[in-house]
């Protein structure tokens, strides 16, 4: 199940961009999971051999260190069961999050709006609802950005009629 | 415009191309793209064998502390990845010299609303493994849309966005003011939900209030599937400084701290890009219905104007220099009329150049070609003008200099009563 706490206001700690930690707690062996091994090939476009090691078109061998923020943090979810921020994800790491999410519980923070489609069941912590579809999961994550935008927009017109006099 | 190059030395091979065409550079896209690979070579350049080309030095800022000891005399590119915290960037912002260049790696709407004005950027990698920056459009969501369809529209009020669409649209088209500015974010989201794609609708909304959610409601919209074009004005502040009007940093540090632009323009992020076409449109008496009685005047000399002009977004610039699609009635003439009267031809002339085809060369070229080579400055000047009359077929002919002209005249043996030409410097 994925469970989603929409907007800034959090109260759990999120696995943010601890690549390195990430990193130096994966072992090259740890690639021969054929999950992991689909997800770092598909979201870094790597090529990782039987032994495990990695290989970037452009950058050469690479270490786990040098992964993205976004399959981090899927890893982070999938292997170390950190909560983690959608915020720092690019869509392409999305869909593999709700894959995670299908074999075991994963919980997320979400600030910004993901280019989703299909279905999938999700848990709004913070207004204690279950989602079912992508359309729902973009349309309440759209209106919590709303809001504050709402709250943002409003606390800088004041600011500036303070200035103004 | 500033170039910032990574060498792999090992390989000899260039890794990032990047050309940075704003002093803020904001770029987001899909993970694994190189954004934060990006940072991480500038960060250990010394460890690894890596060579940066740039007239700047370029650092990635990894903790304030690191901004803290910049050197103020020197130039840079700042590179921000997204792990930055708001109180940081703030920090970071205050404290940069107005000529350095910011990349900032962020999705986070509240991270970006810090920024402002700028423009936005993914990575991209081309067939020979290059890396370099490609700009989008995403501030109007509008780059791939035509609005030539366009069945419903709906303006934040009825002001000058509501009267242009009225203008260029047909009139089968619905009109409504939807209430969308500050306070009509539930108005919006409705609004996108209540669409269906038989319906193209399009929106219009206040830019200050939606231009840093920009990307997450194209998200939004790319979701559900529905036909809807926002335009998100651009702010006008940003056509200023695109538009190099500026002589000096004195002056852009003198326009972002004390507001040369209208009063009580500075700090608001107000979106001008409409009113800035009503204002063209009503060339050369310009009433500018937020100020208050403090113009800078320097914004509407003919040559900044048409530089200013020259900012707004392509999709505009096509409405602003050619007839409506639907109604055939040209569009904004006083525009046309701003931008020729600057190449020294007044009057009603003026919009004859753009009812005429223009030859050239042997060539025609539309009216629209026309205005927007002068516009891009491939036609520098037009130094004379002496007729507005047409030959048979409605052209008319573009010589280069005199000596073109008269050669022209007695090639085609035509009378003095019946000459109608415009000559042209072109740019070099």
């Amino acid at each position: 199940m994925l469970n989603v706490w929409f907007g800034h206001d959090c109260p759990f700690e999120v696995h943010k961009f601890n690549t390195d930690l990430i990193g130096r707690n994966l072992r090259i062996d740890d690639f021969q999971d054929p999950f992991l091994k689909a997800m770092a090939e598909d979201i870094d476009k790597l090529k990782i051999s039987s032994k495990g090691e990695m290989y970037h078109e452009i950058f050469g061998n690479i270490n786990p260190s040098m992964l993205s923020n976004g399959l981090c943090s899927v890893i982070a979810a999938y292997k170390f069961d950190y909560a983690v921020d959608i915020t720092h994800m690019g869509d392409n790491c999305v869909p593999w999050l709700i894959k995670v999410s299908e074999v075991k519980d994963v919980t997320c923070n979400c600030n910004r709006v993901p280019v989703l489609s299909g279905e999938f069941k999700f848990y709004d912590i913070k207004k204690d609802r279950y989602g079912h579809t992508a359309i729902e999961f973009v349309s309440w994550s759209m209106a919590t950005i709303m809001e504050e935008q709402e709250v943002r927009v409003l606390a800088k017109r004041k600011h500036q009629g303070q200035q103004n006099g | 415009m500033l170039n910032v190059s990574i060498k792999d030395n090992r390989t000899d091979k260039v890794l990032y191309s990047l050309s940075l065409i704003s002093k803020r550079v904001v770029i987001e896209g899909d993970s694994g793209t190189g954004k934060t690979a990006l940072a991480t070579f500038i960060s250990t350049i010394h460890r690894r064998d890596l060579t940066v080309v740039c007239e700047y030095q370029v650092r990635t800022i990894t903790s304030i502390e690191l901004f803290r000891g910049l050197d103020r005399y020197s130039k840079y590119v700042l590179i921000v990845d997204e792990d930055v915290e708001s109180n940081s960037l703030q920090e970071i912002l205050d404290g940069m010299n107005s000529d350095w260049y910011l990349i900032l790696m962020c999705r986070d709407a509240e991270i970006r609303s810090l920024v402002g004005v700028h423009s936005k950027a993914i990575l991209k990698c081309n067939n020979d493994g290059l890396i370099s920056l490609e700009y989008s459009d995403k501030n109007t969501l509008y780059s791939s849309k035509s609005i030539d369809t366009i069945s419903t529209v709906y303006c934040e009020d009825s002001g000058s966005a509501l009267d242009y669409y009225q203008m260029i649209l047909p009139e089968s088209t619905k009109f409504a003011t939807a209430n969308i500015g500050t306070v009509g974010y539930k108005r919006l989201k409705t609004i996108i939900e209540d669409s269906t794609l038989q319906d193209n609708t399009l929106i219009c909304a206040d830019g200050e209030t939606y231009d840093n959610i920009a990307s997450d409601l194209h998200a939004y919209v790319n979701s559900l599937h529905v036909s809807i074009c926002i335009f998100i004005p651009i702010s006008f502040e940003h056509l200023l400084l695109e538009s190099d009007i500026f002589d000096s940093l004195e002056d852009i540090d003198r326009f972002r701290k004390e507001g040369t632009a209208p009063k009580n323009y500075n700090g608001s992020s107000e979106n001008y890009a409409l009113s800035l076409m009503h204002m063209l449109n009503i060339f050369p008496k310009f009433i500018y219905n937020k100020e208050k009685g403090n113009l800078d005047y320097r914004f509407f000399t003919s040559t900044n104007l048409k530089r200013i002009g020259a900012q707004l977004p392509a999709i505009l610039q096509r409405y602003t220099n050619c007839f409506s699609p639907h109604t055939n009635k040209p569009l904004l003439p006083s525009l046309q009329r701003a931008i020729l009267a600057n190449v020294g031809i007044k009057g009603r002339e003026c919009n004859e150049v753009v009812k005429a085809y223009v030859e050239c060369n042997n060539t025609c070229i539309s009216p629209e070609v026309a205005i927007q080579e002068i516009l891009s400055y491939k036609i520098k000047k037009i130094s004379n003008w002496h007729s507005y009359f047409y030959n048979e077929d409605k052209k008319l002919v573009v010589c280069k200099d005199e000596g073109a002209y008269k050669e022209f005249v007695q090639d085609n043996e035509i009378p003095v009563w019946y000459r109608p030409y415009i000559m042209v410097e072109y740019s070099s």
